[in-house]
């Protein structure tokens, strides 16, 4: 009996143990590493640090007075002066397409939705819940109305008071694409 | 009732009359410096977003020396609505618009008179900071002698009181040693951090002026002297060479390790030697049971070696995927923008941060502290160190826009419900198997998806309706070149 009963004991032990067993390890701590052969990167991955420089960052900016591929330098400045001339000189090189204006309703969502509202109307979910404090543009107003794609275009590249610059986050062709979004769907649907 | 009262050494009269004038002067004290505060809240709650004081044009203009130029009345009627004066045409009014880029002021007209007046007379009485001096040097040891350093860490863990209240001592909220749990509260390690450093923050002037509703609702019972204070920054200066204690967890596996070892001993021991067991059913059980959880345990151990799940380290900033991408509905992609086209998801630069931040300049968890952390790294062009979670070895290719833009993955199959976690952690194991088999079981989108267009005899066969879909074993999804070369 007495045999029975430590068996029984041990099993309790033994089950209370194995309740506990996954927390050896702190969230802090990565673990063991095994033969990592081919597992580290000898050249600077992205993100990584490079000591060789004097910032210690592996990414670096083009040289001086060049520029990478693909990229075209914007040359209007972030003024109300800038934001008008752009509008008055670029043209929109993007057609609209159902296809294009679909893509820039995605990148709307991703980018723009959140404070500028399902509607455009600048009631986006930031702002309607108190989180941002300033009340972000109206994209459906009389005078957002009247501007044409370019305007748009050079607002996302570059910002406007309180809006920061999105250049670096959405690529030219897709900044046209939520321009004709919001000329060609979202304006359209608040006239009719 | 009194203090002075119950001082026996005065003449009645006397105590009388001086309990008086204290009385008095209290209060005319407080009257004055609760409006000035009143109105030192309005405004930096209300005002703060697009005006400054003495810091020159935000979005609306400077506000120092505008009680000069300005009636109050006018401003009176022009914060409360900006709008009905510059329709009515008010000179003034239009050319203040115009000035501004024609971005028209919020409406104040949920604030009472008197609370705008008591916005107006903050900024009529604003006077640029006299600088306390902060004499702390983090790399100066000898700055401070050991009776302070000692006295600081007293105060710190509550050993000592302090002279005019606050109950709990600062190491209950502000951590000494790594912690597993979440809290929003900076570590002692991180004031420090923040004190020391060159262009920091004040700490007399933190400790003095809370200027967050966390640090209002938390440091509100506090009203630490300036010698408190003194001594606290010794002790974190001190604190920050010595660095946080490593938090340890109990060794629970290695226990039941040792555990069963033993026993199996016993039981061979038993077995050969003393033979006090009868029935050797028992020692079978015990050796069994015994190399089953050995078995076990190793074979645990050795398929998590060189793979982080779980890991879920401290971030520079305590920066919570639950309140933005969960709370603030954030998408992933407005931040880790580049993995539509890139290998890596892209990690977001300041800027990215300061898009919402330099309007948010408080969190409802962590106050300041932790927002301020984006402002100073922004100021100083030094990036923020974030600690890389998800890794996966250089021997094997993984492009995100392969999966996220070609294949329309959601984030969240490999990366796990991010919008619930505070600290972010690598849900997954990213071992092989789990990739080979999400490989075999995943069915690729070929009906709609302009990417697969080419795998002609594929399309044949779905339309002749010899398979019924694609997985992505199917279209080289298991061949070792594709991830391996």
């Amino acid at each position: 009996m007495i045999r029975k009963k430590l068996i029984t004991a041990l099993a309790a032990l033994f089950g209370i143990l194995l309740l506990g067993t996954s927390c050896d390890r702190t969230r802090n701590d990565k673990g063991y590493e095994y033969f990592p052969d081919m597992v580290h990167s000898l050249a600077y991955e992205t993100y990584a640090v490079n000591p060789a420089m004097a910032d210690s960052q592996a990414m670096r900016l083009p040289a001086e007075n060049t520029i990478s591929r693909e990229i075209i330098p914007y040359a209007y400045p972030n003024t109300p002066e800038g934001r008008l001339q752009a509008a008055a000189e670029l043209i929109n090189p993007i057609e609209a397409t159902p296809e294009n204006i679909k893509r820039g309703k995605e990148q709307f969502n991703i980018f723009c939705l959140g404070c500028h509202g399902e509607l455009g109307n600048g009631d986006g979910y930031l702002f309607t819940s108190g989180r941002f404090a300033i009340k972000p543009a109206s994209l459906i107003s009389e005078k957002m109305l009247a501007m044409p794609d370019a305007d748009i275009y050079h607002v996302i590249s570059v910002g406007f008071n309180t809006m920061g610059a999105h250049a670096h986050m959405i690529r030219p062709d897709d900044r046209w694409k939520i321009a004709l979004f919001v000329k060609n769907e979202l304006q359209k649907n608040t006239v009719n | 009732m009194n203090p002075t009262a119950s001082n026996s050494g005065f003449r009645p009269a006397g105590v009388l009359l001086a309990a008086l004038l204290t009385i008095v002067f209290f209060i005319a004290d407080t009257g004055s410096t609760n409006a000035q505060n009143e109105g030192k809240q309005l405004f930096e709650k209300n005002c703060t977003v697009c005006h400054k004081i003495g810091g020159g044009k935000l979005v609306g203009p400077e506000l120092m020396g505008v009680t000069q130029r300005r009636e109050k009345d006018w401003l009176l009627k022009f914060i409360k609505n900006s709008k009905e004066l510059i329709d009515a045409g008010d000179p003034i009014a239009v050319k203040v618009y115009e000035e501004n880029n024609k971005i028209p002021m919020l409406t104040f007209t949920q604030l009472s008179d008197n609370e705008i007046n008591s916005i107006i007379d903050y900024i009529d009485k604003w006077e640029p900071e006299k600088e306390k001096v902060f004499t702390v040097d983090v790399n100066k040891k000898d700055g401070f002698s050991h009776t302070e350093i000692l006295r600081g860490e007293r105060l710190f863990f509550g050993l000592i009181p302090f002279e005019k209240g606050g109950t709990t001592a600062c190491v209950s909220c502000h951590n000494t040693i790594t912690n597993d749990t979440l809290n929003w509260n900076p570590s002692a390690r991180e004031l420090a951090m923040a004190f020391m450093e060159k262009d920091g923050m004040n700490m007399y002037k933190s400790m003095g002026e809370p200027t967050s509703d966390v640090m209002r609702k938390t440091h509100g019972e506090y009203k630490l002297t300036d010698q408190e204070v003194f001594y606290i920054a010794a002790f974190l200066s001190e604190f920050n060479q010595t660095g946080e204690k490593p938090h340890k967890t109990f060794p629970n596996k290695l226990m039941l390790f040792i555990l069963f070892a033993v026993l199996m001993t016993l039981a061979l021991v038993d077995l050969i030697f003393t033979k006090l067991i009868k029935y050797k059913v028992v020692h079978l059980v015990v050796i069994l049971a015994g190399l089953g959880v050995h078995f076990n345990l190793a074979v645990v151990e050795a398929q998590s070696l060189s793979r982080t799940q779980g890991y879920a380290p401290d971030q520079p900033i305590k920066f919570s995927h639950k309140v933005h991408a969960g709370d603030n509905k954030t998408d992933c992609r407005y931040c880790h923008s580049f993995a539509d086209f890139s290998k890596s998801a892209g990690m977001p630069s300041n800027n990215v941060c300061l898009n919402c931040h330099k309007v948010v300049l408080s969190g409802r968890n962590s106050g300041k502290f932790e927002i301020n952390k984006i402002h100073r790294a922004a100021k100083s062009g030094k990036p923020v160190e974030w600690i890389r979670i998800h890794n996966l070895p250089e021997h094997v290719f993984f492009s995100h826009a392969q999966h996220a833009n070609a294949g329309k993955i959601a984030c969240e199959t490999c990366h796990g419900a991010v919008a619930e976690m505070n600290i972010m952690k690598q849900v997954e194991d990213l071992s092989m198997g789990w990739c080979i088999n999400c490989h075999r079981s995943t069915k690729v989108n070929f009906k709609d998806n302009q990417y697969y267009s080419t795998y002609l005899k594929l399309h044949e066969e779905l339309k002749s309706g010899k398979i019924d879909s694609v997985t992505v074993e199917k279209i080289g999804g298991l061949d070792c070149m594709k991830c391996h070369y």
